[in-house]
């Protein structure tokens, strides 16, 4: 007998109470004292680097986006991504790393689609911006330019590229600067959607509206953690605006899961979990989904002027 | 002497918690695609209560995770993997610790991996979360 059940609030009410409780902060921390400018290493809000990594570690994985996309049969399109060279245009440190994020959700799209031709370009940008926020040495840009050149290698620049991502947010981590991690994370985040909801605009995919519609949990994390970041800093500020309307909408998706017992078994020797529930994504009206890509497109839009 | 051992002591450890592991368990995971690794390090004080990580899985995907153990380890590492408060399953299975396991995952949200280790003593591991497979929802195993 399985239970039926709306997945809902109770893990992101927890998640914001824990937020809450480790925010510290004083009155000088208001948006007005803020000098203009680089904000981000002046910001003396702290949130608990151990609470934002719970939530939102690994929250978007370009690899897996990257797939989603390629599995609908729909061909690479350079015109989705973010140009390369845009990096000279990013002056504080939030747009850097958001656009660090951006770039590396676009590498993996290109990586996916094995057009390491472009990877070369994309590599410099991501170079360029990852020295702008002092994580540089995370990138062996020779290594990865020279696996992008060698097309027998395609695997190896995949996966070193995804491992220097991984560990510039283990060393943002450890280091207290979860602000900035955060920001690149929110940048990945939001470019897969919006290379996701761009598909979905050309071909109606199922598979993809529903992964949009799954996105509402995601959604309410996410404007937690920029809520939070929000109050001593006015990037941070603007994005979390534009991140509380699109949870608005997603008040139009109901997420449904039907639970079930997992199970583990041994298959061939391999110990496979199963874990056995079924969800359902409900939007409200076909509109629903049309606001979720208009307000990601105005997101992201934002993020890399 | 002292600073000779403390040299010593540092290489020896990297050499048991360090790349090497990552390589070992980027090895075992074959073909699949790399998605994000785990660096485990549990003090003997607290490597039975162990460590926990977060990770976002997605619905109708098939996820392999491959994990090395660190040659001084008493006991190989304990993986369970919690959605909330629910155990899902772990790596410990039929008597005996499996260093790779695999999960079908049919519902998207922040899933919880605890690691720990049986041993009592300093022990540490690197886990290696891969993409198997994404499955339509017709594809999806019952």
């Amino acid at each position: 007998m399985k239970l039926q059940y709306i997945f809902g609030g109770f893990a992101v009410a927890s998640l914001s109470l824990s937020v809450s409780s480790c925010i510290s902060g004083n009155s000088n921390n208001e948006l007005a004292d803020i000098p203009a400018g680089d904000q981000m290493a002046d910001t003396s809000l702290i949130v608990s680097g151990e609470v934002v990594s719970d939530m939102i570690q690994n929250i978007s994985s370009p690899v897996e986006m990257a797939n989603e996309v390629k599995g609908t049969g729909v061909g690479f399109s350079q015109n989705l991504l973010n140009p390369a060279g845009q990096e000279n245009k990013y002056e504080t440190s939030f747009k850097k790393a958001v656009n660090l994020g951006v770039y590396a959700a676009d590498l993996g799209y290109i990586n996916t689609f094995n057009k390491n031709l472009v990877v070369v370009d994309y590599l410099g940008s991501i170079k360029r911006l990852s020295d702008g926020i002092g994580v540089g040495q995370f990138l062996d840009f020779n290594t990865l330019t020279r696996l992008a050149k060698n097309s027998t290698n395609l695997d190896s620049l995949k996966q070193l590229s995804v491992t220097s991502f991984n560990d510039i947010d283990r060393y943002l981590r450890e280091q207290n600067r979860s602000n900035v991690s955060t920001a690149i994370v929110v940048g990945t985040w939001v470019e897969g959607l919006y290379i996701t909801s761009s598909v979905v605009k050309q071909t109606g995919d199922k598979g993809l509206i529903d992964r949009l519609g799954e996105q509402k949990d995601i959604v309410e994390i996410i404007r937690i953690v920029v809520n939070a970041y929000s109050r001593s800093d006015r990037d941070y500020k603007n994005l979390s605006t534009k991140i509380e309307e699109l949870r608005k909408i997603y008040e139009g998706v109901r997420v449904t899961t039907e639970m079930g017992v997992p199970e583990t078994k041994e298959v061939d020797g391999m110990l496979v979990i199963v874990q056995n529930e079924i969800t359902t994504i409900d939007f409200a009206d076909d509109q629903v989904v049309n606001n979720i890509i208009g307000k990601i497109a105005e997101i992201r839009s934002m993020l890399v002027e | 002497m002292s600073l000779l051992a403390l040299v010593a002591c540092a290489v020896g450890s990297h050499a048991q918690c360090g790349d090497e592991l990552m390589k070992q368990a980027l090895g075992a995971m074959g073909n699949y695609q790399y998605i994000k690794d785990f660096d485990i390090k549990l003090p003997a004080a607290s490597s039975k209560t162990g460590t926990k990580f977060s990770v976002v899985l997605n619905s109708r995907t098939h996820y392999q995770v491959n994990i090395a153990n660190g040659t001084t380890n008493t006991e190989n590492v304990i993986v369970q993997i919690f959605d909330g408060d629910k155990l899902l399953g772990t790596n410990f299975a039929n008597g005996k610790t499996f260093s790779v396991f695999q999960f079908i995952c049919s519902k998207t949200g922040a899933y919880k991996l605890n690691v720990f280790c049986n041993g009592g003593t300093d022990a540490c591991a690197r886990a290696v979360l891969s993409l198997v497979k994404q499955y339509s929802e017709a594809e999806m195993p019952k």
